[in-house]
């Protein structure tokens, strides 16, 4: 079953592809620069304020992760609009 | 590769030919600076993108010379074999030329040249030619080896451009302790440029690096032009070019780091103590440097004076000029020490971590958390904090934090500080550290809330929320410390130190003149002194005394006493009389100044610390009628609205340039002046009347 939240909502060590950012164009444009684009993985490190999500090479939805992109910390204001599809473990198993 | 030509590229070219100019790109966090430093050495000047305050760094290095063969692979002159570089196939014909010297100019790190802030516009003009840098011939971008898939995106964008391109996978011996491969050949094949893998901290393939940028040539392919195809292109050649690494992200160290770091107890914890371990190694430090530096200056003002003739030209010299360039390289190992530190704790990739911390702290009164390191470095020097305020990435917080960072207490305070403490409870050591805390307190307290008025008036606008990209921890590089200190050292050097070297002298002008005969009372002890036989103890008492009543007179007869008294009226009703008032004029020049002028005004002697000196600065007594004469220079209710009109007014012109310099305009200097001022004026008077009524003087 797909499951879309908000990053803020994740769990630590939970792992979603961006969906959508609601966010203003600028907020939008930067984030997507640094590397926080659509159907980007991300691996949630720490809940709460900071955020902290670790962005994944490789593509989850056909099940190859490999390792850290780079890191990113939001403020939980932005990581609350931005929405992700939770991939569960079997998903990419 | 074929080559195509059979003379060396660099032949025939002579040696005074203009250098070729080198773009260097890349984004933030990919060792941009290191690399740039590596390569230039020392090399280098620093000054400013025009019409802003992003720096522009412009360096030079040489290359050797380059020799191709027809038909045959390349041959480079002193190159190792397997050397790491990957060629793409391409004719030799079109590049940059031959020079052996080249101009490295180092852009701002950016994650895209398509953004709408500042240093997107900056490297797009100066890609563009537009900038007065003029077009450069060639572009090295500069990617992180572990960052690969992000970092292709913004080469892509440079490829775009069509200039001759190399680019450099920098941080590669990082890559390879993740675990992590990447294959050049295939990298340069996709890119259609050449690649250089390297090492800016080890210094790996840095030689090949700079012949690659000697011969760098247009790419032979374009990457697509429009956004969502550049991103699938700079996936699909990661893809193919790049293997390994760990699994799924997981590195458990640096996500337990993460969570201490931003803990809201821990890390505010963490950060408290580094940045107390900071703070005390540089003022414990600063202090020797200092103390030498105070003493060489002494000997050289006492060299001058026993070869020289008295006179204006000795005086001009001695107090001037030997006094001015002390005052301005006193500051100097508090400034490098400061930067070098903080430098060392940035490469560490901390600073990223307790910029979140400090945020919740700040955010609430319109700054950002980049802010704190500057405003706590005011506590220390505003000079220092101010420059470092460079690193605040949004331009309203960063010109907030400029403007409120003089508030914070500086060194330059303490000794007036200890001077009025000690009058207002002589004897009462622990009310006096109590007065003193409040000070600090008082000063961060209007620094934040003059900060909170500020962004809600004139620098309105929403705060951006935080997105900061966390780079990897690892150990620091002394190298790239030692480097930027000595750049920011000499920038203070040459922007502050040549106005402070103006103003001393200006203000040892307005002390000094004009001269005036001794008083009376002078001439007659002079006359006793010479009476007096076989008693030299005596005789010298005597002429000491002629010498301190002649300083104090010839110091309130000069321009700057003319000035004291004039302007008196203004600061009567804050309990100044025409004495105090030259003090409070003589520092806002500079506030260090004071304690000596008042030393020098009420006794003829510079040494405040003295006890016997001390005794009669707070015995002194006022003048004139105006001032309310035979009342005590520093009565209470006096002393205490000094002490609150120190705490808060701006008096150090060094700082005010800084400032303007800072700021990129000097309506924002003389606002910082005229709001402190303003608010250091009303809270004294509140001070003064608040004293006078419970009972004070």
């Amino acid at each position: 079953m797909v499951r879309r939240v908000p990053l803020a909502q994740l769990k630590a060590g939970d792992i979603g592809v961006i969906q959508d950012k609601r966010l203003e164009d600028d907020e939008r444009a930067m984030l997507r620069a640094m590397g926080l684009a659509c159907n980007a993985t991300v691996k949630l490190c720490r809940v709460g304020e900071p955020c902290i999500v670790s962005v994944l090479s490789g593509d989850a939805s056909q099940g190859r992760l490999g390792g850290e992109c780079c890191r990113i910390g939001l403020a939980r204001s932005l990581a609350e609009r931005i929405v992700v599809e939770v991939m569960t473990p079997r998903v990419w198993s | 590769m074929q080559a195509s030509a059979t003379t060396g590229i660099n032949e025939g070219q002579e040696r005074s030919s203009p250098p070729a100019r080198v773009a260097l790109v890349g984004n933030p966090n990919t060792g941009k600076t290191t690399l740039f430093n590596r390569l230039t050495g020392l090399r280098h000047k620093t000054s400013n993108f025009p019409g802003t305050t992003l720096e522009a760094r412009l360096g030079r290095f040489d290359v050797a010379r380059r020799v191709l063969t027809r038909g045959g692979g390349d041959h480079y002159a002193g190159q190792e074999a397997d050397s790491g570089v990957g060629v793409a196939a391409a004719e030799v014909s079109v590049g940059v030329s031959g020079s052996r010297v080249i101009e490295l100019i180092d852009l701002p790190g950016i994650y895209s040249l398509e953004l709408e802030v500042l240093e997107s516009q900056v490297c797009r003009e100066a890609l563009s030619g537009r900038s007065r840098l003029g077009e450069p011939d060639a572009v090295c971008v500069v990617v992180d080896a572990t960052s690969l898939s992000r970092n292709l995106r913004l080469a892509g964008e440079a490829l775009r451009r069509r200039l001759p391109t190399v680019v450099a996978v920098n941080m590669i011996d990082l890559a390879r302790r993740r675990g992590l491969a990447i294959d050049t050949t295939k990298l340069a094949a996709s890119l259609g440029c050449a690649v250089v893998l390297v090492s800016a901290r080890t210094g790996e393939g840095l030689a090949e690096l700079r012949a690659a940028l000697a011969e760098a040539q247009v790419a032979s392919r374009t990457p697509p032009g429009d956004d969502e195809g550049l991103f699938r292109w700079a996936d699909e050649v990661f893809a193919a070019c790049a293997s390994g690494g760990d699994e799924s992200g997981a590195d458990t160290l640096t996500d337990r780091l993460d969570r201490a770091f931003t803990h809201p107890v821990l890390g505010v914890g963490a950060f408290a103590l580094i940045m107390g371990g900071l703070f005390y190694t540089i003022f414990s430090l600063a202090s020797f440097p200092m103390n030498a530096i105070d003493w060489i200056f002494t000997v050289v003002g006492g060299g001058i004076e026993s070869v020289m003739p008295a006179g204006l030209l000795r005086d001009l010299l001695v107090q001037g000029v030997v006094g001015a360039v002390g005052a301005t390289v006193i500051f100097l190992p508090q400034i490098c020490l400061l930067f070098f530190m903080i430098s060392l704790l940035e490469d560490t990739g901390y600073l990223a971590r307790a910029a979140f911390v400090m945020d919740r702290v700040l955010r609430p009164f319109g700054l950002a958390g980049h802010s704190f390191v500057p405003l706590l470095s005011s506590h220390a020097c505003a000079l220092p904090g101010i420059m470092s305020c460079r690193a605040v990435p949004d331009p309203r917080e960063r010109l907030a934090t400029i403007l409120v960072a003089p508030f914070m207490t500086c060194a330059a305070r303490l000794p007036v500080y200890v001077l009025l403490t000690s009058l207002l409870f002589p004897g009462q050591p622990l009310r006096a550290a109590l007065a003193f805390m409040g000070c600090y307190a008082l000063g961060i307290a209007a620094g934040v809330g003059s900060a909170l008025l500020v962004r809600r008036t004139i620098l309105r606008g929403k705060s951006r929320p935080m997105a900061l990209e966390l780079p990897s921890y690892k150990l620091p590089s002394v190298r790239t410390a030692l480097v930027t200190t000595y750049d920011r050292g000499l920038t203070f050097i040459k922007n502050a130190g040549t106005n402070i070297l103006a103003i001393c002298i200006v203000l040892w002008w307005l002390g000094s003149f004009p001269h005036v005969a001794p008083p009376t009372a002078a001439l007659e002890l002079r006359e006793r002194a010479a009476l007096v036989q076989n008693d030299e103890p005596a005789k010298a008492d005597l002429e000491g005394q002629a010498d301190r009543l002649a300083a104090s007179h010839g110091k309130a007869e000069s321009f700057l006493g003319q000035i004291g008294r004039t302007v008196q009226p203004v600061f009567a009703p804050l309990g100044f009389d025409w004495q105090l008032t030259v003090g409070v004029m003589a520092s806002f020049a500079a506030r260090e100044v004071f304690v000596s002028t008042m030393s020098v005004v009420l006794t003829g002697r510079e040494e405040a610390e003295d006890e016997g000196v001390f005794a009669q600065l707070s015995q002194s007594r006022r003048t004139e009628a105006g001032g309310g004469a035979g009342r005590l220079v520093f009565d209470q209710p006096t002393a205490w609205s000094l002490l609150v009109f120190f705490v808060l007014a701006m008096q150090c012109l060094p700082t005010l340039v800084v400032t303007a310099k800072e700021s990129g305009n000097v309506k924002w200097a003389l606002l910082q002046l005229a709001w402190m001022s303003g608010v250091a004026y009303a809270a004294a008077f509140l001070a003064y009347r608040l004293a006078l009524a419970f009972g004070g003087g």
